[in-house]
């Protein structure tokens, strides 16, 4: 088996967990069959010295299916 | 515009008709029923796309006073807006779904939405703002125009699951509300061909939005007519807007993940605080300066996936004391 990897950020206004679900959220609709994500980086971007949304780097992985040709 | 037509599968042309906005192209359907023919879509009624139609129709030998059936999937200006103009020249049966029907006259009739305090209400309470874009720019362009010239009322009223015969071939009618709220795709189960009009883009989303006197869910409509065209069998899509293509049931579900993804992201924007419909649209869709169109389009999108939210039990909605609507996550 063979797993592709991707590296996408996922943004949310709420939590760490939230910007996880959206990337992956996203992810999935072009992408069938991810069954992984490594978090790679957390961050915030701050205004009015407040944590105004977390940007969340991740890493998904998916199985690469291959069409045989009949 | 020089006429461009292919065979698409034995006896089904795909005719390119010019349009004078964007999407540029819009693809209709001429069906050889071997003995009678059947256009599905008409294309906008300016003269270059007529006269690319006639074009189109003579490189196949054939003359728009041939057409025995004509099918609007939806009353928009690309798909119906030629109907009446074919009429004339032809003595075709016209058909489309009656709740386009109402549609087309709601067009024919409506007056400045600066006349209609329903709909001025309706922008105001969603946050839209007036001051910035005047609701005057929400009327289309072709509004009242000739370009827009669809039959007050057709021949034939489409039905779900009616079967149409024509020649040979059966048209089978698959209402799929969403886009529109009488939409309907056509199905030739023998050749299994879907001719799906905006339904099922390939490249591009369709609009789905809400706006006065629309039915209230019409994005929890779409999701289910996506579902309800993949228990059909087809080996070829038809859409208006983009090339052919064979399969249908990922792509409706892609475009189901697609509103689900765009829900995810209006629900964390609207789980920190409560929210009015245009500004989760200012940051989905961003802030800068665009045309108005486009803006009401985000907002009334996005208004669609609230509703849908609210009716799935994920957030709720109340009207605060300035009377604007504001939606957040239960």
């Amino acid at each position: 088996m063979v797993e592709k990897i991707i590296d996408l950020v996922g943004i949310s206004a709420n939590s760490i967990e939230d910007a996880v679900q959206i990337a992956l959220a996203r992810a999935g609709v072009t992408i069938k069959g991810i069954h992984y994500a490594h978090i790679e980086d957390v961050s915030a971007i701050v205004e009015n010295n407040q944590v105004a949304k977390w940007r969340v780097a991740i890493k998904v992985s998916f199985q690469v299916k291959d069409q045989l040709h009949e | 515009m020089a006429a461009k037509v292919a065979e698409v599968a034995p006896g089904i042309y795909e005719l390119f008709l010019p349009l004078p906005m964007r999407p540029t192209i819009v693809n209709v359907y001429l069906i050889d029923c071997h003995g009678a023919w059947a256009l599905i879509d008409t294309g906008m009624n300016t003269a270059d796309s007529f006269a690319t139609l006639n074009e189109a129709f003579e490189e196949i030998g054939l003359n728009i006073k041939d057409l025995d059936v004509v099918i609007g999937t939806h009353h928009h200006v690309d798909h119906f807006g030629t109907s009446a103009t074919i009429k004339q020249h032809s003595n075709a049966t016209t058909m489309l779904h009656k709740l386009e029907q109402e549609r087309v006259n709601r067009m024919l009739t409506l007056g400045p939405p600066s006349a209609n305090p329903d709909a001025m209400a309706f922008f105001v309470t969603h946050g839209f703002p007036v001051d910035k874009y005047p609701i005057e720019g929400m009327r289309p362009v072709w509004m009242g125009t000739n370009q827009y010239n669809p039959l007050p009322v057709p021949d034939k009223y489409l039905a779900d699951g009616d079967i149409i015969p024509v020649g040979d071939r059966k048209l089978e009618v698959i209402w799929t509300p969403g886009h529109a709220p009488g939409h309907c795709v056509i199905y030739l189960r023998e050749e299994k061909v879907l001719i799906v009009g905006d339904h099922l883009l390939p490249k591009i989303t369709p609009h789905v939005g809400i706006y006065p006197s629309s039915p209230a869910n019409p994005l929890g409509d779409f999701i289910a007519s996506q579902l309800k065209v993949q228990k059909f069998d087809v080996e070829l899509v038809l859409p208006a807007h983009g090339g052919v293509y064979s399969d249908h049931r990922h792509r409706a579900n892609q475009l189901i993940e697609h509103h689900r993804y765009r829900e995810a992201e209006m629900l964390d924007i609207i789980k920190r605080r409560p929210h009015c419909a245009f500004e989760v649209a200012d940051e989905i869709f961003g802030s800068e300066e665009r045309p108005m169109f486009h803006v009401m389009a985000a907002t009334f999108e996005t208004l669609a996936h609230l509703e849908l939210a609210c009716i799935e039990g994920r957030a709720r909605k109340s009207v605060n004391d300035s009377g604007r609507t504001l939606f957040q996550t239960v």
